[in-house]
């Protein structure tokens, strides 16, 4: 019964933290949220073991990453299969006005998962690598290549609204 | 530019934050529900690969009969792959085995129109308290044609590198045959497959230059072909190795779990009024056992011991095993596994308010159980089920009580 409020705590405390992080990955709600429901049903499984990690929720966050292939989206019939007892979600699979979640959707998922693992989560290149299972160099040059890619569709965007002082955070 | 660039963890964090405001939560309650369900079938979390893990975790879930895995694999479908992943992404999504590289490309070929390749690996399994060991990863990928490079179905393993001989059932697009795919050791220049009531069939072995890899083979045999052992030959023709076999290709739901470490036995059959013959098959495997329950007709599930501590102990046990199929839906239950007691030569189901016997068979040494598998009439599934092992006399010898399904 403990290991079970253990789990229920833990999945409270981290599934809209991890749906906000695969969102920017998959770049769509539903699939972010089906990869972490199948990731932590996978955690839930190995509950005994992971219960000790120091930080279960990068082993879900690692497997969630997994899942969020390319392929997913095609996968996610057979998946709901298997997922038939969440609830249906009739909500927008992206969000408005989010420039950035935009940007990224147009960049490939390695440099999305890159970007995401780096930037918000500020993971070290070298943990990334291991993470990912990439070498050092590849994490890298993926980061590269993402913030050059979004500096110019940020650029684009905002320029394309007229109004950069419309965005929070610009001085 | 740089500003915006600049700022751009904050962006991210703005962002996250609304999509999990935004998160719809499924709750603890379900996942639990699921993870249990997971845990009870036990079906080969760590070694079955993409999409036969897809395939089998859905069948499973549902129950099994009716949703021929073997039919997916014949239909080039838009819906598959479930994921179609390199190997080494797989592996990564594989806690207890971690690839290493390099991930070799063995063979390649064309098979019924769509091109496959055989793909090797090195891994470190590393199961929960227990020390590290080398794996050998092995799969057969099926590519999608028309879009070149993308998967479109897989099968494979991840064995011991102690494991030298191996056999593991692939089945693909062409409905006539089924892949046989495996290790053989370095000294092997062919494998034989010996088949019940056939000329056995041979086939060379590939050398992907990693001498302490071994070598690797694909062979494809007739799909209802049973498949009784599997020797490895030097290039002098003397043995070098040997494997069990699979039993029926066209039964066999190996490729769901691991390659067999000993013999595979059928331990029950039942007449089926909608599915032919069905079968419940046991074999040995790195962690416990694998059991299948298939029909003649290609339907069937499989649930293999998975390295989980929690998880092994009940795999041969009986249990209530539902399923749907249709249109029009029919719900179909099955009860079916192995009583502890090889004394029991009758198992008595009670569910639904109905009594059924069967006949059970004792599985000998090693197993000890006498299994059974009863199919009870198509309805509504059972919300429990009660069994009673009878021995020659009728005596009882024990009684169970089994969560349904209802």
């Amino acid at each position: 019964m403990g290991d079970q409020r253990r789990f229920e705590e833990f999945y409270a405390a981290v599934f809209g933290r991890l749906v906000g992080q695969l969102y920017l990955v998959t770049g769509d709600l539903q699939d972010a949220e089906d990869v972490v429901q199948e990731a932590l049903t996978r955690a839930a499984v190995r509950w005994a073991r992971l219960r000790d990690y120091a930080i279960p929720e990068a082993w879900v966050r690692r497997v969630a990453m997994n899942l969020a292939s390319d392929g997913f989206r095609r996968a996610r019939r057979r998946l709901a299969v298997a997922a038939r007892l969440r609830p249906e979600a009739h909500h927008p699979a992206t969000l408005e006005g989010l420039a950035v979640a935009d940007a990224l959707r147009t960049l490939p998922l390695a440099q999305r998962k890159a970007v995401v693992l780096h930037h918000l989560l500020d993971l070290p290149v070298d943990q990334i690598a291991a993470e990912l299972g990439i070498p050092v160099g590849t994490v890298k040059s993926r980061l590269a290549r993402a913030r050059g890619a979004l500096a110019r569709l940020l650029a684009a965007q905002q320029a394309q609204l007229g109004d950069p002082g419309g965005a929070p955070n610009r001085g | 530019m740089h500003q915006t660039v600049d700022d751009l963890r904050t962006q991210l964090a703005e962002a996250a934050e609304r999509a999990a405001q935004q998160a719809r939560v499924p709750g603890a309650t379900v996942t639990l529900r699921r993870a249990r369900a997971r845990r009870r079938r036990a079906a080969g979390t760590v070694c079955a690969l993409a999409v036969v893990v897809a395939t089998t975790g859905i069948v499973v879930a549902r129950g099994g009969l009716d949703r021929p895995t073997v039919e997916s694999a014949t239909d080039p479908g838009g819906d598959l792959p479930w994921r179609p992943l390199v190997a080494k992404e797989w592996g990564a999504t594989v806690p207890d085995v971690r690839p290493l590289d390099p991930v070799l490309v063995g063979a390649q070929g064309t098979r019924a129109g769509r091109p496959w390749r055989l793909t090797v690996y090195q891994g470190i399994h590393h199961p929960a308290g227990q020390p590290a060991e080398q794996d050998v990863c092995y799969l057969l990928e099926w590519l999608d044609q028309l879009q070149g490079k993308r998967l479109w179905q897989v099968h494979g393993t991840c064995a011991p590198e102690q494991q030298t001989t191996t056999a593991l059932a692939a089945a693909g697009p062409d409905p006539g045959s089924t892949a046989v795919i495996g290790r053989a050791p370095p000294a092997a220049g062919r494998v034989r497959l010996e088949l019940r009531g056939r000329e056995p069939v041979e086939t060379a072995t590939v050398d992907i230059g990693r001498d302490r890899l071994g070598r690797f083979y694909v062979a494809f045999v007739p799909r209802n072909a049973s498949l009784e052992h599997l020797v490895a030959l030097d290039k002098d023709g003397r043995q070098v190795g040997q494997t069990a076999g699979l039993g029926n290709l066209a039964l066999a739901r190996t490729p769901m779990g691991f390659p067999p470490t000993g013999p595979v036995r059928v331990v029950a059959r039942a007449a089926s009024r909608r599915s032919g013959t069905l079968e419940a098959v046991v074999w040995p495997t790195r962690y416990g056992y694998c059991l299948s329950i298939h029909s003649t007709q290609g339907a069937g599930s499989s649930d293999c011991s998975s390295p989980e501590p929690d998880s092994t102990a009940d795999l041969l046990a009986p249990r209530v095993h539902c399923s749907e199929s249709g249109p029009p839906p029919v719900k179909q239950t099955l009860v079916a596994g192995g009583v502890p007691t090889r004394a029991a030569r009758t198992v008595q189901v009670e569910a639904a308010g109905k009594r059924y016997q069967v006949p059970a068979w004792d599985a000998g040494e090693g197993l000890d159980r006498a299994f059974f598998l009863a199919e009870l009439p198509e309805g509504p599934w059972p919300p429990s089920a009660r069994l009673t092992a009878l021995d020659g006399r009728g005596v009882s010898l024990g009684t169970w009580n089994l969560p349904g399904c209802g």
